[in-house]
């Protein structure tokens, strides 16, 4: 070959200035795209801002099924967030009592999925980043909350023609109201569904001694110490997810038990309530997918909860059973 | 470790190659070899760091078994050889295969469970039998020990190859442009390395969640719709091609960079007109082992009539079975051997009476190929019998997730005009070499000559790497907010 010194080293100049243009061109435009066209709409912003500024004295606490399934009313605020695992919550919850020392009644989620196989060890996942750069200062391109969903995004920029509108309603205590109808569900999409649920969703074999257990219990611990009452609920679930990822295998429901086993015991001390309210409603218009409540099935949920963990709690004493709250 | 992944590109990569010239420069070129043998090692080691004890072994007692057989000539040697390379490669991948279908059948349990497949296994344990059995025949030379060490190590060709011959490898190691980084080895090496990170980051990994979701829901028991299963294979298809063409061209891209020639290994499978032809185009250095290694000493088609078929499909089974510890692999192999006998049968009997066009050719050669890619995929033949049932239209379940968006569908026509109406990497690296040795001379001029100011403009080197440059960044955008996506042939 020919190609003399300087006309590879302009030939490595093209290559190099072209790929730190290109680059920056794609960072600068996925920066506009989540500072105009996603901020906005996105339900972890919210999230943070209204966690990092509420004082709150009552709160919920846990994943997607808190998020949607509880419409908390003043002065409660919703704390959950999807997809949340405990060890998140705990971190959170130790923010929660540096801002918020005399807390009086916590809600925490008490689900057994929590303990399961995808949710477990997981970490905390750039928690500590997402809470700490309110206001989204620094680049959001590179940030671990944003970064693994920009293709998603700008996917469904372009094939919403330029328009990204959240689905969700973030309402003023923190509740993600969301769409979706259960019942409008084919058999072959809740089969689907189910299958996958069914897998993912059995607590793993001696999850007692995970870490995220230990999380939990310390967790509990913190918010006793800080004074507080605390409400352990177990999320309503549709009826096919009760039949079909419980009750899959005596095995399963044996897991499943066992995980509720584990919350129960914390309701020994008089402070701590245990409810399961997993088979509050059977309706699944009341359902966005098996086992997440809808708008719907919030609204209506919201007082019931609020009423049992909230209403009575300085009174233990006066506990409701389910079936009096049916 | 992967070749597209951030660690690589912007540390193992770049650290490796100043170690190795720093070496070279300062100690020449021979002592690159154990820094370059040391880097592949990590290289191969950096998940699970105990295969570190076994590809040093394998290379060792094979190192020994070579000479040996190259001063004994000994049979015995190179049987025991092969042996101990089988029982290796029976051990770590098949172990757990045959103990479970023996299970299954005898209905008692002998199952192995907790073997992990070593990376690359399969590649290096047939070098390795390629040269015991070579240095019986005289094909075989000695080498010194890093030499051969690297032969079987170097880190671009170690993981998913091609199958590189040591006759093609080891001497380069001690040839003038080894270690030596000349611009224009660099220069080519980048230009193909990009083109295989982006065929691999902004092609294949981008066809995933389309196959994946079809061969998934086929694997839950669902039948599926068949324009969405269709659509899902067509997806696997152009995945595997442009994951497993994607890595060897940035396999023999980063040899370049070192100064190390690789064989070509993939050209334009899917323009193939026949099987045979497929099977000349596709993984074409495990085609050339498997001719030499396998079909060969089984007779070859030096006896003519039933045995000719009879090997062939031998050979594509075991083929088959050396993708992947399944039955199914098996099935894809024979699957081909019997494409492949009846392509021969064809060609001996109905090709002079019957043409087929060249495009119904390759339409019906791709279309076979797809087909086959079932198996491959399926984890399971009952998977993959669901995959046909809905490809022979008896689903009835919609996945409607947006695998399937509008962006999928333009995903898989653009991917389809890069498969059959673009040049191949080799056939672009060609021209790019032509046109750094036309630069040498007088630029063409803008506006001038033969062409329009575009075409012009596209033959300067500068804006050809430029573009390349643009690529790249892309590419390395997409591994920043996807992460990557593990080779297919990792697995193998």
């Amino acid at each position: 070959m020919n190609s003399s010194i300087s006309s590879s080293r302009a030939l490595f100049a093209g290559f190099f200035a072209a790929a730190a243009l290109t680059f920056g061109m794609f960072v600068g435009a996925s920066e506009w795209l989540l500072r105009a066209k996603v901020a906005p709409e996105d339900t972890l912003f919210k999230h943070v801002a209204l966690f990092n500024s509420a004082t709150a004295q009552y709160a919920a606490f846990g994943d997607s099924h808190v998020a949607r399934g509880f419409d908390a009313a003043a002065p409660v605020f919703n704390f959950g967030y999807s997809s949340e695992n405990i060890e998140q919550t705990a971190w959170k919850a130790e923010r929660y009592l540096a801002q918020n020392p005399a807390p009086k009644v916590i809600l925490l989620q008490a689900d057994p999925h929590l303990f399961s196989s995808y949710r477990t060890g997981a970490g905390l996942e750039g928690y500590p980043e997402v809470f700490s750069r309110e206001g989204g200062a620094g680049l959001l391109t590179l940030s671990a909350q944003f970064r693994p969903q920009l293709p998603a995004l700008w996917r469904a920029f372009f094939l919403h023609g330029g328009q990204l509108k959240s689905e969700i309603e973030f309402t003023p205590q923190g509740t993600l109201l969301s769409p979706g109808d259960l019942s409008r569900w084919s058999d072959a999409q809740i089969d689907s569904f189910i299958r996958i649920r069914a897998r993912l969703h059995v607590p793993v074999d001696g999850f007692e001694q995970s870490a995220d257990a230990a999380a939990y219990r310390s967790m509990v611990r913190r918010f006793l110490e800080s004074g507080a009452r605390l409400c352990l609920v177990a999320f309503p679930q549709a009826p096919v997810y009760r039949d079909r990822v419980i009750d899959q295998s005596p095995e399963a429901a044996a897991q499943f038990e066992r995980a509720l086993d584990f919350y129960r015991a914390f309701a020994a001390d008089p402070r701590v309530r245990f409810i399961d309210h997993r088979a509050m409603y059977d309706d699944p218009a009341l359902y966005r997918d098996p086992d997440h409540l809808n708008k719907v099935g919030a609204a209506q949920y919201g007082p019931v909860l609020q009423d049992a963990c909230f209403g009575d709690i300085e009174n233990p004493a006066d506990t409701k059973t389910i079936a009096q709250i049916r | 470790m992967l070749f597209s992944s951030l660690p690589f590109i912007f540390g193992f990569l770049p650290a490796t190659m100043a170690l190795v010239f720093l070496a070279s420069r300062f100690f020449g070129a021979r002592a690159a070899l154990p820094v370059l043998l040391a880097a592949s090692l990590v290289f191969y080691s950096w998940n699970t760091p105990v295969y570190l004890f076994l590809i040093a072994g394998s290379i060792c007692v094979n190192y020994l078994l070579g000479r040996r057989i190259l001063a004994t000539r000994s049979r015995w040697t190179v049987g025991a050889g092969v042996v101990f390379n089988l029982a290796l490669l029976g051990w770590f991948k098949y172990a757990g295969l045959f103990s479970s279908t023996l299970s299954d059948l005898a209905r008692v349990d002998v199952t192995i469970d907790g073997v992990i497949l070593p990376l690359a296994i399969s590649f290096f344990t047939f070098q390795q039998i390629a040269y015991l059995a070579d240095c019986l025949n005289a094909k075989g030379k000695r080498y010194g020990f890093l030499e051969y060490a690297l032969f079987v190590a170097f880190f671009p060709q170690l993981i998913a190859g091609p199958i590189v011959h040591h006759a093609q490898l080891a001497p380069q190691f001690s040839g003038p442009r080894f270690a030596r980084f000349h611009a224009d080895d660099m220069l080519l090496g980048l230009f193909l390395f990009t083109i295989g990170l982006a065929k691999k980051v902004l092609i294949a990994d981008g066809m995933a969640p389309m196959a994946d979701g079809v061969f998934n829901a086929a694997a839950q028991g669902h039948v599926i719709v068949a324009v969405e299963a269709w659509l899902g294979v067509l997806a696997y298809s152009f995945q595997i091609y442009f994951d497993f063409s994607g890595y060897s061209d940035m396999a023999i891209g980063l040899g370049l960079m070192f100064g190390i020639a690789l064989p070509v290994n993939f050209n334009s499978p899917y323009k193939a007109r026949s099987i045979v032809d497929f099977w000349r185009r596709w993984h074409m250095t495990l085609s050339a082992f498997l001719r030499d290694y396998l079909y060969i000493p089984l007779g070859g088609n030096r006896t003519g009539g039933a045995s000719r078929y009879r090997n062939l499909f031998i050979v594509m089974l075991l083929g088959g079975l050396w993708h992947g510890a399944a039955w199914t692999f098996l099935v894809w192999g024979g699957l081909h051997g019997a494409y492949l006998c009846i392509n021969h049968a064809w060609d001996k009997t109905l090709a002079s009476r019957i043409t087929l066009g060249p495009v119904a050719a390759t339409i019906i050669t791709f279309a076979a190929v797809t087909v086959a890619w079932v198996f491959f995929r399926a984890d399971t033949f009952s998977a993959a019998f669901a995959m046909f049932a809905a490809l022979a239209g008896q689903g009835d379940v919609a996945i409607s997730n947006a695998a399937f968006s509008p962006l999928s569908i333009l995903q898989l026509l653009g991917a389809g005009l890069i498969v059959w109406k673009a040049p191949n990497a080799m056939a672009l690296l060609e021209k790019f070499k032509t046109m750094l040795n036309a630069g040498a001379g007088p630029a063409p001029a803008i506006g001038g000559g033969n062409g329009n100011a575009a075409g012009v403009l596209l033959r300067q080197p500068v804006i050809v790497m430029a573009a390349l440059g643009a690529l790249a960044a892309m590419a390395v955008f997409a591994l920043l907010t996807s992460g990557p996506y593990e080779f297919i042939y990792f697995q193998f």
